[in-house]
């Protein structure tokens, strides 16, 4: 299988590798896996509370090298960007962006999984509710 | 028709082997394609059709994973790949063993290899404890979801530590 040079770039050299203070209120950690390979994928955000844009991001995935290039590629994404601008990555944007075989999609959706996991773990922390989940709430 | 009442056996995680065998033998013969070969197209493609689904049920029962993966599907509590959620602190846990297989394979550490295989020993152990009374006594009348969604979690964990012995297994001491 022919994997994209963009790909294969991220799993080689990949891009925020490492660990964010967790206590912190102002970052966010989600952790996702996937049971059926066995993968782990801890991605974390740095929030600025005033501006609320991510400063920084770090990942850790153990996993294939489609895992590691999609989380490596979100890192790259997120930072810059606002946390309402981050909710918006969607996975087909990755496997677009990597060009990853349909096999490997499930690597990118794992990676939205982390994205949306991180933001609803900062803003829990800080007493933000997502729109989405007062929506949720109303519903239930 | 499912896996289990093919071969006359309850639905439960935990099977009457010998009969399994039993029974896959005995529909080996009865659905061996040699035996129909002077009749007509449409029973000889059944009796393919048979012994296909009896080499399918006896290859997924036979084998403890699968049988459990089965079930679970079964009764609906298993979902598709990638849709499975897995309790955070074990996924904690995973993360923390796979940066010691990562510090293994930099640097190879005989103490820190050994404390490895029983941390992987003893999830095991603890995982397979937390659901052992629930294979041993499961009523498929009662199809208890609790009970259904613990033995996933069972299951899907694992996988996780199926993976983490297989990366063991390459540092073991030759």
């Amino acid at each position: 299988m022919a994997y994209s040079d963009k790909l294969l770039d991220h799993f080689k050299s990949p891009r925020n590798v490492g660990t964010l203070d967790k206590s912190k209120k102002t970052v966010g950690t989600g952790l996702v896996g996937a049971p059926e390979c066995g993968d782990v994928m801890r991605l974390q955000i740095e929030v600025d509370p005033e501006t609320q844009t991510i400063v920084d991001a770090k990942f850790k995935t153990f996993g294939c090298g489609s895992a590691i290039a999609s989380s490596s590629l979100a890192t790259e994404w997120l930072k810059g960007k606002s946390v309402d601008e981050a909710l918006t990555i969607d996975n087909m944007a990755i496997v677009e962006e990597l060009a990853l075989p349909p096999v490997k999609i499930h690597c990118s959706v794992l990676a939205e999984d982390a994205i949306k996991g991180a933001i609803k773990d900062y803003q829990q922390k800080n007493g933000i509710l997502a729109e989405a989940t007062v929506a949720e709430e109303a519903k239930a | 028709m499912n896996y289990f009442e093919f071969f006359d056996l309850p639905v439960a995680f935990k099977i009457d082997e010998a009969k399994l065998k039993q029974g896959f033998y005995e529909r080996s013969r009865r659905y061996h394609p040699d035996f129909y070969t002077l009749e007509s197209d449409e029973k000889q493609a059944e009796i393919l059709e048979l012994s296909t689904f009896n080499n399918e049920a006896y290859q997924t029962l036979t084998d403890f994973d699968r049988r459990v993966a089965y079930l679970l599907r079964l009764r609906g509590a298993l979902a598709e790949e990638g849709q499975n959620e897995i309790p955070q602190n074990f996924l904690m846990e995973m993360m923390e063993l796979n940066e010691v297989l990562m510090e293994l394979e930099l640097d190879f550490d005989a103490a820190l290899y050994q404390k490895a295989v029983q941390e992987l020993e003893h999830h095991e152990k603890a995982a397979f404890e937390q659901v052992a009374h629930i294979i041993e006594q499961y009523d498929d009348k009662k199809a208890d979801p609790t009970e259904l969604s613990a033995v996933r979690d069972f299951y899907l964990k694992k996988r996780y530590l199926l993976r983490i012995q297989e990366n063991l297994a390459k540092f073991a001491p030759h």
